[in-house]
């Protein structure tokens, strides 16, 4: 196990390592000159000089490897830099936009785990019933439905129409949890209901695959109880490979909290993205890119972690 | 347009002669194919024939007629430049449809050759391969095609390449995995014996027997691909305006939803079900193909 736990740390490390080099240097390809952000809109007032002077100050005026080296250093020590535009450290940016984030994150993870597990279940134990057709249909439609238009139709249906919940803006629930939550709602449903039909899918499969199985049948003939046999015996088998789902899932929802923030204007990382990205502000762009495939590559090693600690065979492999 | 089921029984015998390959033959008795197949059909019509469709022009401001409700001139009324909307959803179409094909060749293109050497090759090429594709999978796919875009600029073929890059990593994996037992079976070891050259033994040898999963996945692919120019799009950074996309045009509807709600409708339907109509392919040439894929993909 700690051979396993340790080749898989490895890997983990070095992965980790190829996408900070990667998008370190990918993000200054980018052509639009990130001093701009740095001087404003209106880079006329500026003399080359002076230009130049900024430049020096931020360090972009050195070679491309030295920056890199420069900022894993600085990385490793806390230190993130300084947003180009508002010249804020970026560690605090990121600060006060992780919490907005994960609260998201885990609502539209929640929605999943609640809608796509139980609506499995229940299609699994109901096959070709018309639960089973209902459950099956409103999947393929969770998974083929753009979420901004989702976003949108909810926002029209619930917020403009009926007016019984807010549009935007975003409150952590820990702060007020009866407004955090109304506003949560809608976003946190919007990015979950994808998950939701992957997880409806993969939890129908597996539970009809394991109610197959013999020891299901000898847990039958002994006489114990249907509930038991479903609850006890089957379930906790078949949502094994939905805990691997689930685990994929972290960057789908990073990834799809890019819009969805946007829409609702929810101050976390995915509207952060969006801005920095425009006004090439390599560090928190860098920051958020890092942070985010953290999440994903720390989610992945749990995951399997956790899979290889519940299921031996996979150690072994 | 669509042939059903009947046409294999031998009731009418000049269809039954008709030899159609395997796979289409396959499709055909999968309903949901069929269904999805159609509607696919249906949407490259209106597509291709969109200036026969319409008198209107997708770019044809007319800011008196701003707003109007859907009526019998403008099917699905006009947005706040007064532009036709069922125009501007016809030629939308065509972005949608070009941008997710060409993803998924791009995809391919990509991804099978990496899949096929690391496979090939093993060892520390292969780790290496596979590394790469774990970095890049673990950054989020939206936020990578967002910088992508940002290097590469906006457009039909760029949204296309940081789709397709994005896509790669699946079919990079999914013939890794095959080329890996082919790699192990009898006839490749033979031709191996006989000496082979690697490049022989990977494009003749490995890559036509691994090929399958990859076909599939592209084809669930293309979905993913318009969901994602859809997304880009609506953020402002797919393809540019003026030129329609069905996702700029709901990015428009959002900010015009109170006065005009109606302009919301239309395009959400039609990417929903052109996606669902391409998974519906997808999972029936999984199906004919290679129905042990069932569950993987």
């Amino acid at each position: 196990m700690t051979r396993y736990l340790l080749s898989r740390l490895g890997q983990s490390v070095v992965v980790f390592l190829i996408v900070s080099v990667v998008v370190f240097f990918a993000v200054r390809t980018v052509p639009q000159d990130p001093i701009y952000a740095l001087v404003g809109e209106d880079a006329e007032g500026y003399t080359p000089a002076q230009i130049e002077t900024i430049r020096e100050e931020f360090g972009l005026n050195r070679p491309l490897p030295v920056q890199y080296m420069s900022w894993v250093g600085d990385a490793l020590k806390g230190d993130w830099g300084l947003s180009f535009q508002n010249k804020l450290p970026v560690i605090d940016l990121i600060k006060k936009r992780v919490p907005f984030t994960l609260t998201l994150a885990v609502g539209a993870m929640a929605i999943s785990i609640v809608f796509g597990i139980s609506t499995g279940v229940i299609a699994a134990l109901t096959r070709n019933s018309k639960w089973d057709m209902m459950a099956t249909g409103s999947a393929m439609f969770a998974v083929a439905v753009p979420e901004f238009w989702l976003a949108l139709m909810m926002i029209l249906f619930f917020g403009v129409t009926l007016g019984i919940l807010p549009v935007y803006g975003a409150v952590l629930i820990w702060d007020d949890p009866i407004e955090g939550f109304r506003l949560m709602i809608m976003p946190a449903f919007a990015l979950g209901i994808g998950g939701a039909a992957t997880l409806m899918r993969q939890s129908r499969s597996s539970m009809l695959e394991t109610m197959g199985e013999d020891y299901i049948r000898t847990a039958r003939s002994k006489g114990v109880k249907e509930k038991t046999v479903i609850i006890v015996h089957a379930l906790r088998n078949s949502l094994l490979p939905v805990v691997t789902i689930l685990g994929l899932r972290i960057g789908r929802v990073l990834g799809g909290a890019v819009v969805i923030e946007t829409m609702f204007s929810w101050p976390g990382l995915g509207q952060l993205a969006v801005s920095s990205l425009q006004k090439a502000d390599y560090p928190v762009i860098m920051a958020i890119v890092m942070f985010s495939s953290a999440a994903v590559i720390i989610a992945n090693f749990v995951t399997d972690i956790a899979y290889s600690y519940i299921d031996p065979r996979i150690r072994y492999a | 347009m669509v042939k059903t089921s009947d046409s294999v029984e031998p009731s009418s015998v000049d269809t039954a002669r008709i030899q159609l390959p395997y796979w289409l033959a396959g499709l055909l008795r999968h309903r949901l194919s069929v269904i999805g197949g159609s509607f696919i059909l249906f949407v490259a019509f209106l597509a291709v024939f969109a200036p026969l469709l319409t008198g209107f022009e997708p770019t044809e401001i007319d800011p008196p007629n701003r707003f109007l409700r859907p009526s019998f001139e403008h099917l699905l009324g006009t947005d706040y430049l007064g532009r036709d909307q069922f125009t501007r959803l016809i030629y939308g179409a065509r972005i949608s449809i070009v941008v997710g094909i060409f993803s998924v060749v791009i995809a391919s293109v990509i991804g099978v050759p990496l899949g096929l050497t690391a496979a090939y090759f093993g060892g520390w090429t292969d780790s290496a391969i596979m590394r790469f594709i774990d970095a890049k999978l673990s950054i989020p796919g939206l936020i990578l095609a967002m910088m992508l875009l940002l290097m590469l600029g906006g457009g039909v073929l760029t949204v296309s390449i940081a789709l397709g890059i994005n896509l790669s990593s699946a079919q990079a994996r999914l013939i890794r995995s095959q080329a890996l037992s082919v790699k192990e079976r009898e006839y490749f070891h033979a031709a191996r014996a006989m000496g082979t050259s690697n490049w022989r033994l990977i494009l003749l040898h490995m890559m036509p027997s691994s090929i399958q999963p990859v076909i599939v996945q592209a084809s669930l692919g293309v979905g993913f691909a318009i969901l994602g120019e859809a997304s880009l799009s609506f953020l402002g950074l797919g393809v540019t305006p003026p030129t329609p996309t069905w996702g700029n045009m709901l990015s428009l509807a959002f900010q015009y939803m109170r006065s005009a709600p109606y302009l919301l409708f239309a395009p959400g339907v039609a990417i929903l079900l052109l996606v669902m109509s391409f998974s519906f392919v997808g999972d029936g040439l999984r199906d004919v193909l290679d129905p042990r894929l069932k569950g993987k993909i």
